[in-house]
């Protein structure tokens, strides 16, 4: 049987603990809009104590999380990264290839009409003056076209350069966090560490674990450790003529700057006492942001800047060929009308009118060879080449290829769009799921508020009484 | 399961959020018309709607390409008129001064209008297009298609023009070889110049030998206006085809791109209303979370 003394201990124990509750209640209303938090509760335990003895200890405070749910959160946001940057990406270019106005495709019509009315009247020279502007409103779409590739690559490297410096800010941050936790045990440390975790899956794709030491390792979709312990890789995003100019990906390990870590051939070039780990993961990232603009870069916009030089080097081609069988108002024949293109890479932004055909439309090759500047039968020829399976291998109009070029834009623009559909249905899924485990609801704060007051107020209540007691004994001693 | 006010003001503000895009979108496509902005829209369709301007705009050029060939084929039935109508005089000239009651001042007089005749028929068949071109000299127009002595210079190129889709061609051009003995007819001026030459010379044998060739002439210039007469038509056949290939692209256009006014006025109203509830939703949930405060 305890004393008076003994239920001193009992009331301050219970009054410590009450405070420990209403601090966890303040701490959660504080933090109700904060990003990532994780609701705690405190653990209110009895201690051990003979009857009428023992109290109440605070044991300690718990987050409300789970491991399980922070890995489907970071595999969602690693998609749902992957896939709005892709998304986006594709938009972009497909407005740009895709105008209201005036078009690659509506270009081509406009040619090969002033071809068929020049079938009429070989003569004309307002028609002739028609078809120049004509053909070099195509040669003006086609280069169009070819700079709005280009840009929208530039672009997406300006993208994933800046990306990979949030990735590596964030590796840093996770492993800060570590070194910081086994230090301490902070719960608001634990949470900014796995909202950093899952920032960055949104970014990398990607998962990561907590170790039995308490530490969390992250690796990168593709299988690179970008965060062991307290040490965190970069992702470095470096020019490499092999990409075409454009930038590839790497995670360098040890921290060194990669500018200092490759030779001129790009090979890894040991630095001080210390190798330095180079891994390049620009093919081998499939998830998160920078994965999703590099495959718009290298898959998507190449495919599209691939098929658009293709049909600038056959339209070229087969025109300069039909062109050169007939002859000018002057008779002479063999010339071209545009300048022949070197080869398939760069075609459409090389495209270029004859100069001497720009400078003198009475040298479009209306006329049969042979026959007088009154002929139209090669002007006729040249217009049927809009009927002409002349691109993609044979097997297309040059009108249809350039729908079809600008249409598969489309195409995986709307792919991306389902696909971000999906994921953000899933992710809202689990935001639902994590509000539901995790989330500070201040109704409910203010209820254990009010319990965790009325009980410190009923352990006043016990100790003044206590107190009472003692003073009422001491005085009659 | 626990829902928290966060959770709650979220929810409220997606929904809010995606009702604006809802009613954006509503207003862009009864703004605009069009139910397919975007390939990403309808792949299909937009690609379908494309090859249907495609063909609408080759369709125009044809239609501009066909007046240009009338108006120049129509010169050439003027022209061909009035050659017929000038041989038709000679011919009766020639069987009136075959008759041996005439006089050599007569059969002079009357070779004086023989020569007339014959140079209007030269300058007829020398008519001129729009860019000055000799429309009866096949390719070779910037030349006349007769020299003095009446020989045809020209050529036989005729020009074809596309009338319809899919490489369909009418001829849009004669040439005044129909009007000679290459086409296994007769010379027609130089046997207007003997028949002039017979009349000066008072021979009635001589005019009574350029009698059948001059009908023969007659017939050739007939069967010359007859063809340029069935290019006309077959040019306004593919005219009027062209206006029903243009209004069914209207329709495939239509079908594939083009917005439904009746429909997207209802999604736009519907839309609206759902975005002041979510509005309204939000306030209110606003509100709640206020007072609690």
């Amino acid at each position: 049987m305890s004393g008076l003394f003994g239920l001193l201990d009992l009331g301050s124990s219970a009054l410590l603990a009450q405070q420990a509750g209403i601090a966890v209640t303040g701490r959660n209303t504080a933090n109700v809009g904060t990003e990532g938090y994780s609701r705690e509760s405190v653990d209110l335990r009895s201690e051990l104590g003979a009857p009428l003895a023992g109290g109440v200890y605070a044991a300690g405070v718990y987050r409300h999380e789970s491991s399980v749910l922070s890995k489907r959160e970071r595999s969602a946001s690693g998609q749902l990264g992957y896939y709005d940057s892709m998304r986006a990406a594709l938009a972009g270019l497909e407005g740009d290839l895709a105008p209201q106005g005036p078009s690659l495709v509506s270009s081509l019509s406009d040619l090969f009409g002033g071809l068929s009315n020049l079938a009429a009247a070989p003569m004309s020279d307002s028609l002739r003056q028609s078809i120049v502007g004509n053909a070099q409103a195509v040669v003006n779409q086609f280069h169009r076209a070819a700079a709005d590739i280009a840009s929208a690559r530039s672009n997406a490297d300006k993208r994933i350069i800046d990306l990979t410096d949030e990735a590596s800010r964030l590796s840093q941050r996770i492993a800060d966090a570590n070194k910081k936790l086994q230090q301490e045990m902070d719960p608001t440390l634990a949470d900014a560490r796995d909202l950093a975790a899952k920032k960055l899956a949104e970014l990398v794709g990607g998962q990561a674990r907590v170790d039995p030491d308490g530490k969390m390792r992250f690796v990168a979709s593709g299988g690179v450790v970008l965060v062991d312990g307290d040490r965190a890789a970069r992702l470095v995003a470096t020019r490499d003529p092999r990409y075409g100019n454009h930038v590839r990906v790497d995670v360098v390990d040890n921290g060194r700057d990669s500018s200092q870590a490759f030779d001129q051939s790009g090979n890894v070039v040991p630095i001080g006492q210390d190798d330095v780990h180079i891994n390049e993961v620009t093919a081998t990232l499939d998830g998160g942001r920078i994965a999703g603009e590099i495959r718009f870069r290298d898959v998507h916009a190449a495919a599209a800047a691939t098929r658009l030089d293709q049909l600038a080097f056959d339209f070229a081609n087969r025109m300069n060929a039909q062109h050169r069988a007939g002859a000018g108002l002057d008779g002479v024949s063999g010339r071209d009308f545009f300048v022949p293109p070197g080869a398939v890479p760069g075609a459409a932004a090389a495209l270029t009118l004859d100069p001497t055909i720009a400078a003198d439309p009475s040298r479009i090759a209306a006329a049969a060879a042979g026959s007088g500047p009154g002929s139209s039968a090669n002007a006729l020829a040249l217009a049927q080449l809009k009927d002409a399976l002349g691109a993609a291998g044979n097997t297309r109009t040059f009108s249809d290829e350039a729908i079809s070029t600008i249409g598969s834009v489309g195409l995986a623009t709307r792919s991306a769009s389902d696909q971000l559909s999906l994921e953000q249905a899933r992710t809202d899924a689990l935001k639902a799921a994590r509000d539901d485990l995790s989330g500070v609801s201040t109704e409910e704060e203010l209820q254990r508020l009010a319990q965790f007051q009325h009980a410190s107020e009923a352990a006043t209540r016990f100790v003044s009484t206590v107190n009472d007691l003692l003073n009422n004994l001491i005085s009659s001693l | 399961m626990r829902v928290t006010e966060n959770r709650m003001l979220e929810l409220a503000a997606d929904q809010l959020m995606k009702n604006r895009e809802r009613v954006a979108n509503a207003s862009a496509e009864l703004s605009s018309g069009l139910r397919v902005g975007t390939p990403s829209d309808d792949v299909l369709g937009w690609s379908e709607g494309m090859r249907a301007l495609v063909a609408d705009a080759d369709s125009k050029a044809r239609g501009s390409t066909i007046d240009r060939a009338r108006e120049q084929l129509s010169q050439v039935e003027n022209a061909l008129g009035d050659i017929s109508n000038g041989l038709l005089r000679a011919r009766e000239l020639a069987t009136q001064m075959a008759n041996g009651t005439w006089s050599a001042s007569d059969r002079q007089s009357v070779a004086a209008e023989i020569l007339e005749i014959r140079k209007q028929i030269a300058a007829s068949a020398s008519v001129r297009g729009s860019d000055d071109e000799y429309l009866l000299s096949g390719s070779l127009s910037t030349s006349v298609p007769f020299d003095p002595l009446g020989n045809y210079i020209g050529d036989a190129e005729q020009r074809q023009i596309e009338s319809g889709p899919g490489g369909l061609v009418e001829p849009s051009s004669v040439t005044a070889q129909g009007l000679t003995s290459l086409t296994g007819g007769v010379d027609v001026i130089p046997w207007l110049d003997a028949l002039a030459t017979a009349l000066q010379a008072n021979s009635q044998a001589g005019v009574q030998a350029a009698i059948d060739p001059i009908a023969k002439a007659t017939d050739q210039t007939a069967l010359l206006r007859s063809q340029v007469g069935n290019y006309l038509h077959a040019l306004d056949d593919a005219q009027a085809a062209r206006a029903t290939f243009e209004q069914n692209l209207a329709k495939i256009k239509q079908r594939a791109v083009d917005s439904d006014p009746v429909a997207a006025a209802t999604e736009l109203a519907g839309s609206q209303i759902a975005l002041q509830a979510s509005q309204a939703v939000a306030s209110m949930l606003n509100q709640l979370f206020a007072n609690r405060r």
